[in-house]
């Protein structure tokens, strides 16, 4: 004999069954999206996320996807002001296109603009410091490079023992020139990270005619560090 | 309880089922767009990338020409767009046929003879005219002035960095993985068609219900790669690519745009598709519900 269930609790059942599959597909996508984040914590995936944040370090977001670069140029205080400075301090990380800072050579009337990053709109513009390098400031040796036909003009005039001021918005910086250097363009032995902390300033070495690959330049190392805010 | 256990094995098959489709689409866009130069040699026009390199070149001749004492007019005629298209074409074809294992590198060899000429003549012309000697120092000044000036626009239209990418090896480390995704796409769709076996298997007493996890997997996998395809595309976020230099700035990002905007179409059709199959399950399950509800009034 067939087993009787009341048409009420048939209608239930099935009322019951239709909601169960109503909300299986967003159980399903939760699911998936969950196994995803496990996914990305515990495999190697979440390693590139260091290397993605470095290719797309440009938090600017630009209207014209024709611009690219955003180039900023600041007034940065050149005096030394009256307030109290520390030896060790607070730095503001600049973003690429910058203008960050103002370098100062006196023995050769230098005065011009450092941006952060490298490139040719920049170096138009003023020196330009390799975001390979550290910020002015921190430990290693900062690299600065500009055109030997615009700023860089009488770089090659800087003898030893020369002070140059790097002036920027958290502090100013005093180095004196310890080495002249030359070396050819694929040479990055003055270029890279170093233990101590440098100054190193280059151009190409002016010729009659053709193209230089010979660079000259400055390496000065660190005569104050006069931060204006404590770390 | 058998109803339970055919429900929870249906969310596992679709779960997995769900997994294979979004790897089927990744391997289908890597497959028929990533890698497909044909479709990336339409960015050159669309980005408009021979006029970026010679705008680019032209002016970097017009600054080295007060340090090498070269006018940038020398170079002129080799570094119109019309030139510099076919260089540009050979090196983003040349670059990922390197990566589909096609070539042994991914470098171009254009023919230079006519601005090595160029060159040449000028500097003699300059030798004559300004009593320098023609000697060895003269001699070297003009060999690497002429290579100079063909890496530099071998480097420009170089849109994509392959050079720099190969010098560094980075190339090599996804070179391996080409080879693979045809296999990966025959592989997915072969588990997918099983998976679907599996589904009828575990539902064969009402196999409409095949449609509707097929549907699911469809639905949810079609979700996965959209939304995350279309946050990067309307927040423009490939615009913060930290390579600001005109030409690599409008390939490298023209080229991320139309993969996203390929996985968004795939994405749609995935959603359309599983749609169709949630409607296919609707209509059996109705005709099914029909043929049940007869069958009971005549009994």
């Amino acid at each position: 004999m067939a087993k009787f269930k009341p048409k009420s609790k048939v209608k239930k059942k099935k009322k019951h069954r239709n909601l169960v599959y109503y909300f299986t597909p967003p159980l399903v996508l939760m699911l998936a999206l969950g196994i995803c984040i496990m996914a990305y914590i515990f495999t190697p995936v979440h390693m590139v996320q260091p290397f993605l944040n470095l290719i797309f370090l440009d938090n600017h977001k630009l209207t014209d996807v024709s611009d690219g670069l955003n180039i900023i140029e600041k007034d940065i205080k050149t005096d030394n002001g009256d307030g109290q400075t520390f030896s060790d301090g607070k730095i503001t990380y600049p973003t690429f296109g910058e203008q960050y800072a103002v370098l100062s050579a006196e023995s050769i009337q230098l005065t011009c603009g450092v941006f952060y990053g490298v490139n040719k709109e920049l170096l138009e513009r003023g020196a330009c410091q390799s975001t390979q390098s550290p910020i002015i400031g921190e430990a290693g040796n900062t690299v600065i490079d500009a055109h030997v036909n615009t700023y860089f003009a009488n770089l090659s005039d800087l003898k030893k023992d020369d002070e140059i001021i790097l002036y920027t918005d958290y502090g100013n910086f005093t180095y004196k020139v310890k080495n002249l250097i030359a070396f050819d363009k694929n040479d990055k032995r003055y270029l890279t990270a170093s233990d101590q902390t440098l100054l190193t300033l280059y151009t190409c070495q002016p010729q009659v005619i053709g193209s230089p690959n010979q660079r000259i330049g400055v390496q000065c190392e660190p005569v104050s560090m006069k931060f204006y805010a404590p770390n | 309880m058998k109803k339970r256990l055919v429900y929870i094995g249906s969310v596992f098959v679709t779960l997995l089922m769900t997994f294979l489709i979004i790897g089927l689409i990744a391997a289908a866009i890597v497959q028929f767009y990533a890698l497909n130069s044909n479709h990336i040699l339409s960015l050159v026009e669309a980005k408009q990338l021979p006029e970026k390199v010679s705008a680019s070149l032209t002016d970097q001749f017009n600054t080295m020409e007060n340090t090498t004492g070269i006018p940038a007019s020398i170079f002129e005629n080799e570094i119109s767009p019309a030139k510099l298209r076919p260089l540009i074409s050979d090196s983003i074809e040349n670059g990922f046929s390197y990566i589909r294992n096609e070539r042994a590198n991914p470098d171009a060899a254009p023919d230079f003879s006519i601005l090595e000429t160029n060159v040449e003549k000028f500097f003699i012309e300059y030798a004559e005219t300004n009593n320098i000697p023609q000697d060895e120092t003269f001699k070297t000044a003009l060999r690497e002035s002429i290579q100079n000036a063909e890496s530099l626009i071998l480097s420009e239209c170089d849109v994509f960095q392959f050079r720099k990418l190969n010098q560094y090896h980075y190339l090599d480390k996804i070179k391996p993985f080409t080879n693979w995704i045809v296999i990966g796409l025959l592989a997915c769709i072969l588990a997918i068609l099983l998976m679907l076996f599996v589904l009828y298997g575990i539902n064969s007493e009402e196999y409409e219900y095949c449609f509707y996890w097929s549907a699911t997997a469809a639905l949810v996998g079609s979700f996965i790669t959209l939304i995350p395809s279309a946050y990067v595309k309307s927040s423009n976020w490939f615009d913060r690519f930290a390579l600001k230099q005109d030409q690599t700035f409008a390939a490298v990002t023209g080229y991320l745009n139309m993969v996203t905007q390929h996985i968004i179409i795939i994405s749609v059709i995935g959603i359309l598709s599983s749609i169709i199959l949630y409607a296919l399950f609707g209509i059996l399950r109705n005709k099914r519900m029909n043929k049940q509800t007869i069958n009971e009034a005549r009994h």
